[in-house]
């Protein structure tokens, strides 16, 4: 089996048992499900333990997939619920300022940017993926995929199996749906 | 022909789907449209918000550790099914087939008999064998006996190594020909501890847990070492 076979494949092939497909979709999937548990949990550490939880429920949960290429927007969906699950569970009100605390969290003072720009930034952010939330999964997932894991059109439609002008449509989409639910943030700045 | 509206320009523009002379164009529609000009200026604000809010990357072997979770919680549940499947024929084998009243006077009776029984089998000062093997309390970089597997004289041993910074964090020893077992990460009170089960075989074993793939550190908090003859130590582990 090729290793660029669309997900579809692969999920078919876990769902018949087999680990090493699920490994493949892990290693597909990870910087997008690492990407969304980052922006709920403080720790890297414990954000690496959330998305292995989202993997391991997925696994467990594959024979609920009745479409196997729409994995990517039902991994989504598990990845979106535990992390909304999480915060529900540790009551985080201080969200935007979590990631002064992050070790890679490099600004001081001597460079360009100011601790205040860096808190800012970190802001900005942190609305941004909170208006990600409200996105489906089916405009969620190509949107990620591109402009976090700087997937082509092309390797998307491989992957997920839709057209790449279907593909074209659900980013810009979810882009002027974000633009909607952040137009006042953008109008403060 | 009919000009495509400015969203679709833009969209178009953004997706890189336009020739130099239509970028062109299109830069001069854009220019005058303020609804296309502030979907560009959004595009390029969230480009950089989403860049600068981005998570690091997994570690190497995430997708590899995540499938090793898989598996032994697999291995888990088979053996729990086992162990439920021989509870099952156990009480199915002692159920009694008939009740047969006691009377408190029969009840000393027997008692006396079974410690009769009992002195013979077990004389005074010989191991009385037990329902299960001892089970050593698990702390951090400290083997700890998990679970016995009486027929081949093997033990699952738990072994444990906090590091932070590690990308994988293994344990090799005589008991795996010195090849690495990895280790699984897991958060315990803000930190990450490296941990696995082996089977053991009974007998002193030595081990030396090994870091990112090519760090060889001794357990430091092993209370017996041994020189591995290359001038570093092993952990000395006796089961």
């Amino acid at each position: 089996m090729p290793y660029d076979a669309p997900d579809g494949t692969y999920a078919r092939r876990t769902q018949s048992g087999s680990q090493d497909a699920f490994e493949v979709l892990v290693e597909r999937y990870e910087g997008m499900v690492f990407d969304l548990t980052h922006q709920y949990a403080d720790q890297s550490a414990t954000a690496e333990d959330l998305a292995q939880d989202i993997f391991l429920t997925a696994y467990r949960r594959i024979e609920d997939l009745r479409d196997p290429d729409q994995f990517a927007s039902w991994l989504y969906g598990i990845a979106l619920n535990r992390c909304r699950d999480y915060a529900k569970n540790v009551r985080r009100d201080t969200y935007p300022f979590s990631h002064t605390d992050r070790e890679d969290g490099t600004v001081t003072d001597a460079h360009t940017v100011t601790q205040d720009d860096q808190l800012a930034a970190d802001e900005q952010g942190a609305r941004l993926w909170n208006a990600l939330d409200e996105l489906s999964p089916t405009y969620a997932t190509p949107f990620l995929l591109k402009y976090r894991n700087g997937l082509t059109y092309k390797a998307m439609s491989k992957r997920l199996d839709v057209s790449v002008s279907a593909l074209k449509v659900r980013v810009h989409r979810a882009r002027k749906k974000l633009r909607t639910l952040l137009e006042p943030d953008h109008e403060h700045a | 022909m009919s000009t495509p509206d400015p969203d679709t320009i833009v969209r178009r523009f953004i997706d890189g789907d336009l020739s130099d002379d239509e970028v062109r164009a299109a830069l001069h529609r854009i220019a005058d449209d303020p609804e296309a000009r502030a979907l560009l200026q959004f595009e390029v604000q969230m480009t950089q918000d989403l860049a600068a809010s981005g998570a690091p990357d997994p570690s190497p072997g995430f997708a590899a550790q995540t499938v090793e979770r898989l598996r032994e919680a697999d291995a888990t549940n088979t053996a729990s099914s086992l162990q439920d499947r021989l509870r099952g024929w156990w009480a199915t084998l002692t159920q009694p087939i008939v009740t047969v009243p006691v009377r408190p006077a029969y009840t000393l009776a027997v008692l006396a008999l079974v410690a009769a029984v009992a002195s013979v089998a077990w004389p005074s000062g010989s191991p009385v064998p037990v329902a299960s093997a001892p089970e050593r309390t698990a702390t951090p970089t400290q083997p700890a006996t998990t679970a016995p597997n009486a027929p081949s004289q093997r033990v699952w041993t738990r072994f444990v190594y906090t590091d932070d910074d590690a990308d994988s964090v293994a344990v090799a020893g005589d008991f795996s020909q010195w090849q690495p077992v990895a280790l699984s990460p897991r958060t315990v009170n803000g930190k990450t501890v490296w941990t696995g089960l082996v089977p053991v075989s009974r007998g002193e074993h030595e081990y030396q847990f090994v870091i990112d793939g090519e760090k060889w550190v001794t357990d430091p908090l092993a209370p017996v070492t041994e020189d591995d003859g290359f001038g570093a130590k092993n952990a000395v582990l006796k089961l």
